[in-house]
């Protein structure tokens, strides 16, 4: 049976369980499948939830830099907290 | 090697963040404000919320049909933006985990049981004590948060905080008439009275820690939406009956000012101005954590000012404020100066 979706700022924490450093464009890729219908599926409601993680102390930066056009590009990891944070996800999400 | 300009950048993007927090605070206190005029002295003033012959309890239930209803309302043009945004498939998300269930346990402490016990006890033991008592819900908040949350707040912010509680205190004191043996329930309505304090408290740590994951925009459409079911499936009967006026007394005055269209309308109005602040409060706990939060939305005593006014222009009445409340609105202001004083500090919420 195919998982429920998580809500997407919960499977933002759950991928960042899995990578060693992310951008907002790693996940417009890898959750494309699960949430590309979503209207909230772009660029500035991502990097919203993903600083929403941060001020809150889910996630920090790892590393930063400009992309080619000259814009921000933040490298994202979770943080302690935030893996403490995982155990509220759905079993079948553990 | 790390790229100082980015860094700066980075810097400044993350600061930008911050203050757009302390933004939407200052909006909730204000909309806040306007939502308050728009209820509790337009709409609940017209009848069925309130008639010339109701006794003690049918005027509780009045208000209490107004502010269920007026969640109702809130919830809907919640449900409304959220689909505009994309996101009406994350109510069910979320209600599947924990953090989403946290928010409706959050919303049963400062919707249903908050607002029964301080409309029954304003009524119980008039609004000097009950308000007074009520009103000590920021500090409330700001200790709890601290406690189980673990924010970090400067002594500069703690005065802020304390400064706009006895500031939205004064505003709305209001002198006692007669004496508290005309009060019957006088202390069981003190009782009541801290179920707001703790109730409203409770409900920004409960729905802050919920929202480290939970999208703020979901967790108050949430919020509205169960609130608004809770008072309008248990509060309003169980209430009736307490207060001896049958089953349905609460539920016949929610029917009556739908069936009279006007009273209804205006309701669906504040709860539009309801909805976008207690939307503005959600995203100010989540961004700038339940301390600064909790002093911004109580600067509403500051805004009835202004709201009033105009209200009172629009319908062409007379409008006077007291030296009190200017004395309270000028506390406020200070209060509100020191707790936004310095952005940088929201950099880091917690300890």
């Amino acid at each position: 049976m195919a998982k429920n979706l998580l809500p997407l700022r919960f499977r933002v924490l759950h991928y960042a369980s899995q990578k060693d450093t992310f951008t907002y464009l790693d996940l417009l890729r890898d959750l494309k499948e699960e949430y590309g219908n979503d209207g909230q599926f772009n660029k500035g409601m991502m990097t919203l939830h993903l600083d929403s993680l941060r001020a809150v102390g889910m996630i920090e930066e790892a590393d930063v830099d400009f992309d080619k056009n000259q814009e921000l590009l933040v490298q994202y990891r979770i943080t302690d907290y935030g893996r403490g944070r995982l155990s509220y996800l759905p079993d079948e999400w553990k | 090697m790390p790229n100082p300009a980015a860094q700066k950048a980075l810097e400044a993007h993350q600061l930008n963040y911050a203050k757009k927090g302390l933004g939407w605070g200052i909006f909730s206190g204000a909309t806040w404000g306007l939502q308050g005029t728009l209820l509790y002295y337009l709409a609940l003033y017209m009848a069925p919320f309130w008639m010339e012959d109701y006794g003690l309890w049918l005027v509780v239930l009045g208000s209490l049909a107004g502010a269920c209803m007026h969640d109702g309302f809130a919830g809907l043009w919640l449900a409304i933006i959220n689909a505009f945004t994309g996101r009406w498939k994350e109510y069910v998300r979320t209600l599947r985990t924990r953090p989403g269930k946290l928010v409706c346990l959050a919303a049963l402490c400062g919707g249903p049981v908050g607002m029964a016990g301080y409309l029954v006890g304003i009524s119980l033991a008039t609004p000097t004590y009950a308000l007074a008592i009520s009103a000590t819900y920021p500090a409330l908040g700001a200790i709890l948060g601290v406690f189980i949350l673990k924010e970090r707040i400067v002594p500069r912010v703690w005065v802020g905080i304390i400064a706009c509680t006895i500031g939205a205190f004064i505003v709305g004191y209001m002198p006692p008439e007669g004496g508290i043996e005309q009060y019957p329930y006088f202390y069981l309505g003190i009782a009541l009275s801290f179920l707001p304090a703790f109730g409203w408290a409770l409900e920004g740590v409960i729905s802050t820690y919920g929202m480290d994951m939970v999208d703020p925009d979901i967790a108050i459409g949430i919020r509205e939406t169960f609130s608004f079911l809770v008072m309008l499936i248990i509060v309003l009967p169980v209430i009736s009956m307490i207060g001896g006026e049958g089953l349905a007394a609460g539920w016949k005055i929610f029917g009556g000012a739908l069936a009279a269209g006007t009273p209804a309308m205006w309701v669906a109005v504040a709860g539009l101005s309801g909805g976008l602040s207690y939307l503005a409060w959600y995203r100010a706990l989540n961004m700038t954590g339940v301390g600064r939060a909790m002093a911004f939305n109580v600067t509403y005593a500051l805004w009835s000012i202004p709201f009033g006014w105009l209200l009172a222009m629009a319908q062409g009445t007379e409008f006077t404020v007291t030296t009190t409340a200017i004395i309270g609105a000028v506390i406020i202001t200070t209060g509100t100066i020191l707790v936004v004083a310095n952005p940088k500090e929201l950099l880091k919420l917690r300890n």
